[in-house]
């Protein structure tokens, strides 16, 4: 998914949808959520195995394993994921507005054709702006977090 | 406590080994089946790790664990052991043999009835602790009984219970990695007791810890024991310690049973020149009980006296001022007397070198 240049996902999404903010949607999540999926896979599986098999030796079952001990110790991996996610999915704003999204990311692309660079940057900053505020408060929530689980000691 | 008691006379129906393993073998690797085939027609282990390149973690152990008693497992590492241990309640499915706990066939059982199994019949302290980071000292003991289903009022009535008698009374909400090692294996063992299983396994529960502390928790364990009657198989590759706290003990290498029997069987009759070497190594006054070389009979009364489980060790500072040592069964009825020479008869012998 990565590796495809974002305009492609672009193309089927509008054949089957056609211009607006639907196909434009799922562009994006189609673009943004391979790191939520891998970091959470990564997360779930970089779990202490001795914690895990001592989980299993008190008669713990899979949905009280995953629940009671998986999750919440890779909540600050799965945490970074969705960072990450937020990120790409901001990256993806001007490019989905050439479909119909609409919102500041048209702002940026009339700027580009009317040569209107006070429109176009002022857009643009308005995203910056964005990604900041929603990276600071999830980084912030996922340092929390890990202070709390103390995962860096556990893993020693 | 009454219920305590209660347990172990109720056990009388049950059958006398708590645990009970039947040529129990463990392959690893891709096809154990035809490694084991070839191992049952006679080769030699390393030839079968040579030629199949599977790996043999255990190989046709054999053990009964009676009740109430610390059954010790010792070997070296790769000997095996923490494969055993994690046959009991099958953390590890064997490759062949069986396991027979409280008389229930364990392989044979669901995976429904392995977990009711595992909640209610069997519980277990690591060596690595195994607790979780992200809960509080209290919640982490009652972790075992919130998987078992009990209401939170009481499954924290319980755990303060065993938080207080394992002393860290006043930890209850702090987290896990506040604590030191040793703290942290007080919670392990808490965990596990708060359980009230008649089966405890311990993997290596003291290795970890510094040797100071570790003698703390095995003479806590020693005390603790005398009053739960537990069934507990340890995991040690530490002979001092397998001879301090061990009811039995079972020497295992590469995989298979070396030797089995009471303490002073293994110091005073060391089965091969692999138990020499650790037998050579050891405290031997830790290991043999007085009782094996007293002066049995009714005796004129002595000044002062050991219970039966008292070692040599317990009883050589008490000569400095009498001649005579007591000994003395549960009752308080003297059962033999032991003098000085004697002690040290039975240390010289053993020791290597010494005709």
């Amino acid at each position: 998914m990565q590796t495809l240049p974002s305009f492609v996902y672009l193309i089927p999404a509008v054949m089957i949808f056609g211009p607006g903010k639907i196909p434009a949607l799922i562009a994006t999540i189609v673009y943004a959520a391979p790191p939520l999926v891998r970091l959470t896979d990564l997360g779930l599986r970089s779990v202490d195995p001795a914690v895990m098999e001592a989980s299993r030796a008190f008669g713990t079952n899979p949905s009280q394993r995953l629940f009671g001990v998986q999750i919440p110790l890779a909540l600050p991996t799965i945490l970074a994921g969705v960072n990450q996610t937020i990120m790409m999915a901001l990256a993806m704003v001007v490019i989905a507005s050439m479909i119909g999204a609409g919102g500041l990311g048209y702002q940026v692309l009339q700027g580009i054709g009317r040569l209107e660079v006070s429109r176009g940057l002022f857009a643009g900053l308005g995203i910056v702006v964005l990604a900041i505020v929603f990276d600071r408060t999830t980084q912030a929530f996922g340092k929390q977090l890990q202070a709390k689980i103390g995962i860096t000691e556990a893993r020693t | 406590m009454n219920a305590m008691t209660d347990k172990t006379t109720m056990t009388d129906g049950t059958p006398a080994n708590a645990i009970e393993m039947r040529g129990l073998t463990k392959i690893f690797g891709d096809d154990p089946q035809s490694a084991l085939s070839m191992l049952e027609s006679g080769r030699s282990k390393t030839d079968v790790q040579a030629e199949t390149g599977h790996v043999i973690g255990l190989n046709n152990v054999s053990l009964d664990v009676a009740r109430s008693q610390i059954f010790v497992v010792m070997g070296l590492s790769g000997s095996g052991k923490s494969t055993l241990i994690r046959h009991v309640n099958r953390l590890i499915d064997p490759t062949a043999g069986e396991i027979i706990v409280d008389g229930i066939d364990v392989l044979k059982m669901s995976l429904e009835e392995l977990r009711a199994f595992r909640r209610t019949k069997v519980a277990m302290v690591f060596q690595k602790f195994g607790l979780l980071p992200h809960r509080s000292v209290i919640d982490n003991v009652a972790y075992g009984l919130e998987v078992r289903g009990v209401g939170r009022k009481q499954r924290l009535e319980t755990a303060e219970k065993w938080i207080e008698t394992v002393g860290l009374k006043g930890y209850e909400n702090s987290r896990i990695r506040q604590l030191s090692g040793g703290q942290q294996q007080r919670v392990g063992l808490a965990r596990a007791l708060s359980l009230d299983t008649d089966i405890i396994l311990m993997d290596e529960a003291f290795s970890a810890l510094d040797p100071l502390i570790r003698a703390g928790m095995q003479d806590e364990l020693i005390a603790l024991q005398k009053s739960l009657h537990k069934t507990i198989l340890f995991i040690t590759h530490d002979f001092d310690e397998a001879l301090k706290i061990g009811d039995r003990i079972a020497v295992l290498k590469d995989g298979a049973l070396v030797q089995e029997g009471k303490p002073e069987d293994i110091v005073l009759r060391p089965a091969n020149e692999h138990i020499e070497e650790f037998v050579a190594q050891v405290n031997k006054a830790r290991a043999i009980h007085v009782r094996s070389i007293m002066e049995k009979g009714e005796h004129e009364p002595c000044e002062l006296s050991v219970d039966t489980d008292a070692r040599c060790e317990d009883v050589l500072p008490m000569f400095a001022e009498n001649q005579w040592i007591g000994v003395k069964d549960r009752d308080g009825k003297q059962v033999g007397r032991i003098t000085a020479k004697q002690v040290i008869k039975a240390l010289a012998r053993h020791t290597p070198g010494v005709p």
